[in-house]
């Protein structure tokens, strides 16, 4: 665990109102009761105060978290925040959402717990994304209506959309201009999908092919560079991928640190406890245990073996050619579970590689060329600064996908 | 003030000196900073990169680590056990000068480590390493920590300004003196006195005479064995000079522009 912050991944139910084809949970009916939660909270919590890790993250996801009441997430809310107080410890929350059961009833534990901002999910075209028994245009014409209600109430609505083989067919323009021109989304991130949970047909078609999927992300890159930047849109993870090679602080993506088990867990419903919710949620072997069996979170971490077997991977892939990656120091191998779900094995790098090399090396390129055009505007301080016995770890942060 | 590094348990006989801890355990260290005067440490050596770093978690704060390795290619993907620390701890990694430097060079700073190379005449497979290792330092656009001595002495070439590559390398002895478990003094960490060594070199006629880097050199590279060929490491000077160029020319372009009126812009 990182000496300062955690970030859990919170499911406090599995259960979910959609059904989508490459979804990599296995659902059930268990929600977490507000008693369960306060022991999940406190064992959370003890072992931050004792080792003077202050900033918490709590992930609200599922299952689908709006299958639950907004009266419940208010408590469950207040609960947790009460318990970091009297530890000393900061607590912050995000919500993830299908935003398929958003009512009006949301917005105000949106507004007070989550800063008026919620996360959400849909493709383009969306072929995977549905309710159960029903067309994914039935469940495309209820988040596109439920979005614009929520930001009819102000809320601020970021997205997270999958490329399919039709969004690469289609290209990074249309990809755009839907997201940015259509809906007026203002931040999206695009994420790449895997074979998560148990296989059907829509999955194997996964991993992608990298060398499209590479083209469409510096196209989609290009675009934003072009017609979002300056306009304040925000498309991940090129923006903060910019960010990182202009040396600012930058909050890059889980699937781009040099160890997750170092920064996030997460827990679901029951108490089990993994690497993070595709982990606990579809991968019983590879869960780190229970906490509602274990005496503390300390010793659950300290005794699990599947636990260690993640931080070995990082120290097993660099033996192996990601040493010889000029983005060693971003990736570190990638995303566990996206090797793991393609590869059957931990001790893979992750399948989409190629693509993560190319659209580092294209960001940097951008970078570099906006540092060059933008020099003749400054009068630089001294680059180098002061000599350096000893020199504090890196800026960048994480956030889970 | 001269700085003494001793193993850890020997901190009590230290008083009002300034210091740097030598541990395997980092137990030890934490055992002796408790009862001790931890502003009188300039910073903590663990030597054993298999140990566990936890003890120091949540307690240590401020307190400079650095972690000593001695087979860097066994030896380097255990950074990854420690690199979590760094939210906590200022940390670096201390590199032998042999093969395998840069594969541990450039993991250490991947992770966010510092680095500073360690030890003297390197076999020419570890010169070419370092060179590596200095082309991952300047060119990488991902590292941002400082490796030592290129960093050191980077900034002295851009400013124009002298440094020493003995201070740079922590070997001076009249800055550092390396004692073992009974307060004697190591053998074999270098010259009494690095000044006497560098005319000695000169007296000579070593090649060191008329050597342009024998202003920040002081003869570092001849020492134990006065007959070591530093063709290698003139090479690796003089890229470190010519990127320092490059960069002080970056820099003089970029002080003489004019500034460009808002409304331009």
């Amino acid at each position: 665990m990182s000496a300062k912050a955690l970030s859990l991944i919170l499911l406090p139910t599995l259960q979910c109102n959609a059904a989508c084809d490459y979804c990599f949970e296995d659902k059930t009916k268990d929600r977490l009761s507000l008693e369960r939660l306060a022991e999940i909270v406190d064992k959370v919590l003890d072992p931050l105060g004792e080792r003077k890790i202050a900033e918490l993250t709590i992930h609200w996801q599922g299952g689908e978290i709006m299958t639950l009441s907004p009266s419940w997430l208010m408590r469950a809310c207040a609960q947790i925040d009460e318990a970091a107080a009297a530890r000393g410890c900061t607590v912050s929350h995000g919500l993830q959402t299908n935003l398929i059961g958003y009512h009006a009833g949301w917005n105000d534990p949106i507004r007070e717990i989550f800063g008026n901002r919620v996360s959400t999910s849909m493709d383009y075209p969306n072929l995977y994304r549905r309710r159960r028994g029903r067309e994914a245009a039935d469940y495309t014409e209820i988040w596109v209506r439920n979005l614009h209600r929520a930001r009819a109430a102000g809320i601020d609505v970021q997205v997270i959309a999958v490329p399919n083989p039709a969004t690469l067919e289609m290209g990074a323009e249309r990809f755009y201009a839907y997201f940015v021109d259509v809906l007026d989304i203002r931040s999206f991130q695009v994420n790449t999908p895997f074979p998560g949970g148990s296989p059907n047909a829509v999955k194997q078609l996964l991993p992608l092919d990298p060398e499209p999927l590479a083209r469409f992300y510096v196209d989609l890159a290009d675009l934003w560079l072009a017609r979002g930047l300056a306009s304040g849109v925000r498309v991940g993870p090129f923006d903060e991928l910019l960010a990182y090679f202009q040396d600012q602080p930058a909050l890059l993506p889980c699937i781009w640190t040099e160890d997750c088990a170092n920064h996030m867990i997460s827990i679901d419903a029951r108490g089990h406890m993994a690497q993070c919710d595709c982990w606990v949620a579809s991968y019983p072997d590879y869960r780190f245990g229970n906490l509602f069996e274990s005496a503390s979170l300390g010793a659950l971490l300290r005794d699990s073996s599947v636990l260690a077997r993640f931080h070995q991977r990082p120290m097993a892939l660099v033996q192996g050619g990601c040493i010889d990656c000029d983005y060693l120091a971003l990736c570190h191998g990638g995303c566990p579970v996206r090797a793991y779900s393609v590869y059957g094995r931990l001790s893979e790098k992750d399948p989409y590689c190629a693509l993560y090399r190319a659209v580092f090396g294209h960001m940097a390129a951008a970078a570099a060329s906006l540092a060059r055009s933008s020099a003749r505007h400054l009068v630089s301080p001294d680059p180098c600064g002061p000599e350096t016995l000893i020199a504090v770890g890196p800026s960048t942060h994480i956030f889970p996908e | 003030m001269t700085a003494y590094s001793i193993p850890a348990l020997l901190l009590p006989a230290f008083s009002g000196r300034p210091v740097i801890l030598r541990a395997a355990d980092p137990s030890e260290l934490r055992g002796v900073l408790e009862v001790g005067s931890p502003e009188r440490v300039a910073f903590a050596q663990l030597t054993d990169l298999n140990a566990d770093l936890t003890p120091l978690e949540g307690w240590a704060e401020g307190l400079a680590l650095d972690l000593v390795m001695t087979d860097p290619v066994a030896e380097h993907p255990l950074l990854y056990r420690h690199a979590r620390m760094l939210a906590c701890l200022p940390m670096r990694v201390s590199v032998p000068w042999v093969p395998g430097l840069a594969r541990a060079t450039k993991l250490a700073v991947s992770l966010g480590f510092g680095v500073r190379l360690t030890g003297h005449q390197p076999v020419p497979e570890a010169v070419a390493e370092a060179q590596q290792a200095l082309d991952t330092f300047l060119h990488n656009p991902t590292v941002d920590q400082p490796v030592e001595p290129f960093h050191g002495m980077l900034i002295a070439l851009v400013h124009e300004r002298p440094v020493r590559l003995w201070s740079l390398m922590e070997r001076d002895p009249a800055e550092i003196r390396v004692l073992d478990e009974r307060g004697m003094e190591l053998p074999d960490q270098g010259p009494a006195c690095t000044s006497a060594f560098r005319d000695g070199l000169v007296a000579a006629g070593a090649e060191c005479r008329g050597c342009e880097w024998l202003a920040w050199c002081e003869g570092y590279f001849k020492w134990p064995d006065t007959d070591f060929a530093c063709s290698g490491i003139r090479r690796l000077l003089g890229d470190l000079r010519a990127a320092a160029t490059e960069l002080r020319g970056g820099l003089d372009t970029l002080h003489e522009q004019p500034e460009i009126p808002s409304h331009e812009r």
